[in-house]
């Protein structure tokens, strides 16, 4: 179960905060000793979703003057990481998390971010309530 | 302009934030008469899916007329080309003599 003891960070929804998020993650992870390989993809899988929430969700697509916020939680287990992104963004469409991974067309110049999420974590649970989205990556951890 | 560009790569992160100023950077360097690039990412710490779309239009852009090695590419980079199988479309070289060497330079 999540606690307040958990790592926690607020960011304004802009591109540009999306690397601090990023560099959080990293901290995170190091400090939980999660392995090098483990933590990358994590940071990728964080970065797409962030990424997505700024350039979709919000008013202005990826304007460092976007209004809204991010704020995401790490819980870390032996068994898992989880981070958990909350937002005050437009609603995700439906199917957006729950649609398979495809493979992307090689050529394709966009598009693949959702697929790089999903292939990254175990779990991905969206939900809205309260006119925010909250999105969980749960990514399994090997045993030690 | 020349048919060979060799850029080494200076953004230290190739995401959303980046992707703009690192496509009109390659868009100067490899003209229409370019036909081998070499591409040096050993300082580039990060990669996320824009910037490896601007990568793929790259590939559109020099296309049939020419080639592109990667070299240097870090863990992080090394793991988005894997998951999404970039790796087969390009030569990844593990360092920028393999690269020349690819592309016969």
């Amino acid at each position: 179960m999540p606690s307040r003891s958990d790592p926690f960070i607020r960011v304004p929804a802009n591109l540009e905060a999306v690397r601090d998020l990023a560099a959080w993650a990293q901290g995170a992870c190091s400090d939980a000793g999660v392995a090098d390989d483990i933590a990358l993809e994590l940071e990728l899988a964080l970065v797409e979703a962030a990424t997505n929430i700024v350039v979709h969700a919000m008013p202005r697509d990826g304007n460092a003057d976007a209004v809204g916020e991010i704020t995401c939680t790490a819980h870390f287990t032996a068994e898992a990481v989880r981070f958990t992104l909350n937002d005050d963004g437009a609603a995700a469409p439906a199917g957006t998390f729950t649609t398979a991974t495809k493979p992307a067309n090689p050529l394709a110049e966009t598009g693949r971010g959702m697929t790089i999420l999903q292939l990254c974590i175990d779990e991905l649970e969206y939900s809205r309530a309260n006119g925010r989205n909250r999105l969980e990556l749960c990514r399994r951890l090997p045993a030690r | 302009m020349t048919d060979t560009a060799i850029i080494h790569v200076a953004h230290a992160r190739l995401d959303a934030a980046a992707a703009p100023d690192f496509r009109a950077m390659l868009d100067t360097k490899v003209g229409p008469e370019c036909t081998r690039v070499l591409l040096d990412l050993s300082a580039v710490e990060f990669m996320d899916s824009t910037g490896l779309g601007v990568l793929v239009w790259l590939v559109k852009h020099v296309g049939d007329r020419g080639a592109i090695a990667i070299a240097g590419t870090r863990p992080a980079v090394a793991t988005l080309f894997r998951l999404t199988q970039f790796d087969t479309l390009l030569p990844i070289c593990g360092s920028e003599e393999e690269a020349r060497d690819a592309l016969s330079l």
